[in-house]
């Protein structure tokens, strides 16, 4: 996945100072440890096949539809199952988009377009460590997507992407991870965007900007009141 | 009578290369030496220094003066800070956070006792891909350090306005909020990002030097913005508490 989500590895550089900014910047990315089943805010506990549920996921009859690409990198003994959810707001009501193991990638799914969605991208690693990724976007109809998926030591990772010009791979618009250290379903307004390259840069009221999500958060001790 | 008049005559070809040459040796005339240029500008660049609460270090970087007692660097240099030292040769100057855009990365500085002189502002529409650029910052804490490069590409946001002058001058960390000059010694960038991957050389990036003009009006936009929002919540909170 490296390869996709930064080719450049492009870093903005302040020096420094200390540990936790270079571990905040290797774990960048990193959305959720891998849980035991029975720990509280992992996800619904797979059953013996990995599987949330055994229903799989259906586009409504004439909606239209966006392209689901799912990847994994993975050990032998680690499969993966991507799943929409009935709820997108309350993650609730899990149903099968897809999945793969090493050995089988998956097939391309379907998504229903212009409707607010979540997915949960779950890892299964013998036996039957759970790590799951919670995303929540709104599909563009004709657009095609990649939930792009890695486990490394320190938690498990999926990134989506927006892969609708192939040479030109960003962050899905408008993509929220939803589960959040202590909060498997996190509120929209408190869910984080996804990681981006800053050399995608954007707009904001017609001008040039390099994140148009950036607040002035981290200026608050130094802004005179 | 033909010979001499066609003797002062000059080609087409002949006169376009009188021209090119005349054009050559002005730009020459114009253009400083890698040491010329850092004699003029480098006393312009100070060391920035961001401060926890409790008076420890969180990071550094660099500032660029761009007026009286006015600096400009990168909003992350700045990040999460409670206090921010100017430095060059003596103890620390305390600066105050005068303006910022977050969006573009870009913050205001101003500290009385900083009297460098400000740097001129080029102009990143009449850079071309291939001529020199200079950077010059305090890259892991080494004060003032100049390398040098070429302007590589342009890099665009989706809808094709300029993000990014892409150098190959070499930047690391400490370099954030540093300029990136050209040859004739006036400010076209700070340089911002850098990529840092093992596989991957001498890709480096300023913010355009036109953000720096864009400051004050967009900071006064935004700050418009973030205070009538807040009047707005705070006059619903009131009116929900009657």
């Amino acid at each position: 996945m490296p390869h996709l989500t930064q080719p450049l590895s492009p870093r903005r550089l302040p020096l420094g100072i200390g540990l936790a900014a270079t571990l905040a910047m290797a774990l960048l990315g990193c959305a959720a440890p891998e849980h035991g089943p029975t720990a509280g805010s992992a996800p619904p506990a797979p059953t013996a096949s990995g599987a949330l549920g055994n229903a799989a996921y259906i586009v409504p009859k004439g909606s239209p539809t966006a392209r689901l690409v799912m990847r994994a990198k993975l050990q032998a003994d680690e499969q993966y199952n991507v799943f929409v959810l009935d709820d997108a707001l309350a993650c609730k009501g899990a149903k099968r988009a897809g999945g793969g193991t090493p050995q089988q990638p998956a097939t391309p799914a379907l998504l229903a377009a212009g409707v607010l969605t979540t997915l949960d991208y779950v890892v299964i690693k013998a036996p039957q460590r759970v790590c799951l990724v919670r995303w929540t976007f709104t599909p563009e109809a004709g657009r095609s997507y990649l939930l792009d998926g890695v486990i490394a030591p320190a938690g498990c990772m999926a990134v989506l992407f927006d892969v609708s010009q192939p040479d030109q791979i960003r962050t899905a618009a408008g993509a929220l991870r939803r589960n959040l250290p202590g909060q498997a379903c996190a509120p929209l307004a408190q869910s984080l965007p996804a990681p981006r390259s800053p050399l995608e840069g954007g707009q904001s009221e017609g001008e040039a900007v390099l994140n148009p999500a950036a607040t002035a958060a981290d200026l608050e001790g130094l802004i005179a009141p | 009578m033909t010979r001499p008049l066609a003797s002062k005559r000059r080609s087409p070809s002949a006169r376009i290369a009188l021209l090119c040459a005349g054009l050559l040796c002005a730009s020459a005339v114009q253009a400083l030496t890698p040491a010329e240029l850092f004699a003029k500008v480098s006393p312009s660049i100070w060391k920035v220094v961001a401060l926890d609460a409790d008076g420890l270090p969180l990071g550094q970087g660099s500032a660029v003066v761009v007026g009286p007692h006015t600096l400009v660097t990168n909003c992350h240099v700045l990040a999460k800070a409670k206090r921010v030292l100017l430095k060059r040769d003596g103890p620390g100057l305390d600066a105050r956070l005068t303006a910022w855009d977050v969006q573009r990365d870009l913050c205001q500085l101003s500290a009385e006792g900083v009297d460098a002189p400000a740097v001129p502002l080029g102009e990143t529409a009449r850079l071309a891909i291939g001529q020199p650029a200079y950077a010059i910052g305090h890259p892991r804490g080494l004060d003032l350090t100049m390398s040098e490069g070429l302007v590589s590409s342009f890099r665009r946001n989706a809808e094709g306005q300029l993000l990014l002058v892409q150098t190959s001058a070499a930047i690391s960390g400490g370099s954030s909020g540093g300029g990136l000059f050209d040859e004739q010694g006036s400010l076209v960038g700070l340089t911002t990002i850098g990529s840092v991957a093992a596989a991957t050389q001498n890709l480096n990036f300023a913010i355009p030097a036109e953000w720096i003009k864009d400051l004050p009006r967009r900071h006064q936009q935004a700050r418009s913005a973030a205070l009538a929002a807040q009047a707005a919540a705070s006059a619903s909170a009131s009116a929900a508490s009657r």
